[in-house]
């Protein structure tokens, strides 16, 4: 499912229940929001790789000496944005949250003779959340549970001294190498409404990459980050953990990355009462 | 009441047009070949306006620039056949060098690398993404030391006529 799909599924199921209540003694709200979130994700496969590509041109290019970024950050600040929509009675409330996050960072490895390696990591993250909670004119406080659907995508690009990128299948650490995964995510929060067009959403978010039920069982995703291009060599489409070994499809990285966030938003908090 | 109902369908409304002000965006199932949606928008061709080559085994080289004598149209289209009593789509490219139809390739064309595939099982001709705008795309291929890059800009133009021939009765 793409995230249009989520974004229409959830614009359509929000024009529904509005249509839906109407007429009766509800409160309302639909609120877009933007903000910042601080986020922590143990990459530490993506590190190892990292570092055994620095290894592998330690050990077959030691006369052409290179520089290199520091490994990959494991916590960023990003933007951070939010489209929720609920009800409340009687004190308590429920609400829908849709959280897309976009993360991406960049690496380079540059030896001296002008040739280097780009890698760019992507991480495009989709929680739909469902709230519960206590629920006032001021003042929300929520549990959260839900899903996140993920896609993750290195891409490995040959640096030539002119400058030039080249992700061409000339070489094999090329590549575009993606993963799709879901898994469940909860959280929590509180939700400050000063004004009445203005919320202030303070939430935790902790996405793990598992789906309940999925460790060990027939459902288990062991797919690695991969790249199914019909243009690579075959037996070279996985990501390699490590760049010393052969490239191999045991020679690879399933992406298990389990993410949590801190986020701060301000809301356009539409509401009817 | 009426007020309420109001400022409800407002909020519905606010919801549809949310719902529609994703549509025509560069996404397809996993996100893979995300960018052959804007490349077969409106009529799906496109126009070389400019090849550049240079070595890229130096810092600043210099580049050669030509601007095709003849008009060449990359047409960005879905195909289907049929195998095994199923109808299968195909992202497929075909150019057209000064009104002929030169070749026609199976097409994998993702945001940062499109590939032209000429019918081979492994393999094929790999550009990587330079720039890709709703209306201009600039590619590269590296081959060794050199390096083509090209320019193309959306023309909306007709596919050229190819007339057909025709021995049998």
């Amino acid at each position: 499912m793409t995230r249009n799909n989520i974004f229409k599924a959830f614009s359509v199921s929000m024009f529904l229940l509005i249509q839906s209540i109407s007429f009766s003694q509800v409160d309302f709200y639909l609120s877009p929001g933007i903000g910042v979130a601080y986020t922590q994700c143990r990459l530490d496969k993506l590190q190892s790789s990292y570092a055994s590509y620095q290894r592998f041109l330690d050990i077959n290019f030691a006369n052409d000496p290179y520089t290199a970024d520091d490994n990959w950050d494991l916590t960023s600040v990003v933007p951070s944005y939010s489209i929720q929509a609920g009800v409340s009675i009687d004190g308590a409330m429920f609400g829908v949250a849709y959280l897309p996050h976009f993360l991406k960072q960049e690496r380079y490895v540059m030896r001296e003779s002008g040739y280097g390696r780009k890698f760019t990591w992507r991480e495009n993250r989709h929680d739909i959340l469902f709230d519960v909670g206590w629920g006032s004119e001021h003042l929300d406080l929520y549990g959260s549970f839900g899903v996140n659907l993920v896609n993750y995508k290195m891409t490995s690009a040959l640096v030539y001294p002119s400058g030039t990128l080249s992700v061409t299948n000339e070489f094999d650490f090329n590549g575009v190498f993606r993963h799709f995964d879901a898994g469940y995510s909860v959280g929590g929060g509180i939700r400050i409404k000063p004004v009445r067009f203005i919320a202030i959403d303070l939430r935790y978010v902790f996405s793990s990459d598992l789906l309940p039920g999925e460790k060990n069982s027939v459902i288990e995703d062991n797919v690695a980050l991969s790249d199914l291009s019909f243009a690579r060599t075959p037996g070279t489409s996985q990501y390699p953990q490590d760049y010393t070994q052969p490239l191999s499809l045991e020679n690879e990285i399933i992406p298990d990355f389990r993410r949590s966030y801190f986020q701060l938003i301000l809301h356009f908090y539409f509401r009817n009462d | 009441m009426i007020k309420k109902y109001f400022s409800l369908s407002s909020l519905a409304i606010l919801a549809v047009l949310l719902t529609f002000s994703s549509c025509q965006k560069d996404e397809s199932v996993l996100n893979d070949y995300d960018l052959f949606g804007r490349l077969q928008g409106g009529t799906g061709t496109w126009r070389v306006t400019e090849i550049q080559t240079f070595e890229n085994n130096v810092p600043n080289p210099t580049i050669t620039t030509t601007i095709p004598e003849q008009e060449i149209i990359h047409h960005f289209y879905i195909r289907s056949f049929e195998a095994f009593g199923i109808l299968i789509d195909e992202h497929a490219v075909t150019v057209y060098t000064g009104g002929s139809l030169t070749k026609t390739y199976t097409c994998e064309a993702e945001k940062e690398r499109v590939v032209y595939r000429d019918g081979e099982i492994f393999g094929g001709t790999v550009f990587t993404v330079e720039k890709s705008t709703p209306n201009k795309q600039i590619w590269n291929y590296s081959f060794e030391s050199s390096t083509t890059r090209i320019t193309f800009e959306k023309c909306n133009c007709e596919v050229p006529f190819v007339a057909g021939g025709e021995t049998g009765g």
